[in-house]
């Protein structure tokens, strides 16, 4: 036997070890870093990885200041719509309500939910105040200056046109996303239910997603 | 006695042209109903279900109520996550087809209400019909989430 007919399967043998233990060290980094895996019986978009939100400062309905802190330590459904709405927007806080209502105590007390204008030219807080309240004395009306309500929407990736009817500029629809962003108590983006709503449903994936990351 | 007789004609000639007139209108409405709202909306939203039991296509122009001041028929569309309210000018029903008008779908904008309006309350709207006919129902005024409760009468022509 040659020198090199000795040395190749020793060279061979040497690459397959060397690939063996890189590959282990890779599994190994990997498996650090690994996020915990989504139940796969949750019926709506959970996002891989919360996203962190920016700041905004808006309002509530009670001209009090509605920032990043106050979606902390609850879980928040933010759902964005108008007052001048008679369809969609209605029809979706009842089906909140009614989710709201059917949610057991403990998860209620650590969830709120949140109407927020994309109309807040004719939506100053006295009139969110009144709205929302009509459905639920619980939900929170919040609106602000437009720039502010459109960054963060943006942020969101909620979208929102103003639709003019004719000449009169206070005549106007607004066509907008129909999500409900649900918010975990980290103030971070954490899933997305999409239309068309159904309050049972928005219950049972929500109340999984609450347990699933409550600790 | 020659009152009673003219009035009794009057009523006699005004029901022939009734029906003459009811009988070329073959649309029929059912469940019609408005949603409540809170006090401060000015616009309201309006559902029913629309037949057309005649043997020729009706079209529908337009709606109005004396307790609005203007009515507008709107579909609400969702695509690609996004609502829009398309505003619908005419409305054509072929024979025996129902047009549904419900939540996301089909609706009346029934804008700014010239009284305050409650539960159980009674709303007469007109059906404009091409050819300038009318028809009339009444709606009534209810929570929703209780769109399939039968809630007035169907008007039969």
């Amino acid at each position: 036997m040659t020198i090199k007919q000795f040395l190749i399967p020793i060279l061979f043998t040497a690459i397959a070890a060397l690939s063996l233990a890189g590959g282990y060290w890779v599994s190994q980094q990997t498996q650090q870093t690994r996020l915990p895996s989504i139940p796969k019986d949750i019926d709506t978009m959970v996002l891989p990885e919360a996203r962190e939100l920016m700041p905004f400062e808006l309002l509530d309905q009670d001209n009090q200041p509605f920032t990043i802190a106050r979606l902390k330590q609850k879980w928040s459904l933010i759902f964005f719509g108008f007052t001048h709405c008679p369809d969609i927007c209605p029809s979706t806080l009842k089906t909140l309500q009614t989710f709201w209502q059917g949610l057991p105590e403990p998860i209620r007390h650590k969830t709120q939910v949140v109407f927020m204008t994309v109309d807040p030219k004719r939506d100053p807080p006295a009139t969110m105040k009144e709205y929302v309240q009509f459905f639920e004395p619980s939900f929170i009306g919040v609106t602000g200056e437009l720039e502010q309500v459109s960054a963060f929407t943006r942020s969101l990736g909620v979208l929102h046109e103003y639709v003019y009817q004719g000449e009169d500029k206070n005549n106007y629809s607004v066509n907008h996303s129909a999500q409900i962003m649900l918010i975990d108590p980290q103030a971070r983006l954490r899933a997305i239910f999409t239309a068309p709503h159904n309050s049972d449903e928005m219950q049972k994936n929500y109340t999984k997603i609450f347990n699933f990351y409550k600790d | 006695m020659i009152k009673k007789i003219l009035t009794i004609m009057l009523c006699l000639v005004t029901s022939i042209f009734s029906q003459a007139i009811l009988a070329d209108q073959p649309i029929v409405v059912s469940d019609a109903w408005i949603a409540d709202a809170p006090a401060i909306s000015k616009i309201r939203a309006g559902y029913l279900m629309l037949q057309n039991k005649g043997k020729h296509a009706i079209t529908i122009k337009s709606f109005s109520s004396p307790n609005f001041e203007r009515i507008e028929l709107h579909k609400t569309v969702i695509k690609d996550g996004m609502v829009k309210m398309e505003s619908i000018k005419q409305l054509t029903i072929k024979p025996d087809e129902i047009v549904e008008f419900k939540a996301e779908a089909y609706h009346l904008m029934l804008f700014t209400p010239k009284q305050k309006l409650n539960n159980s309350d009674k709303v007469k709207i007109t059906i404009q019909l091409e050819g300038n006919k009318t028809s009339s129902f009444t709606a009534i005024v209810k929570e929703r989430g209780h769109s399939r409760e039968h809630s007035n009468h169907k008007m039969h022509h």
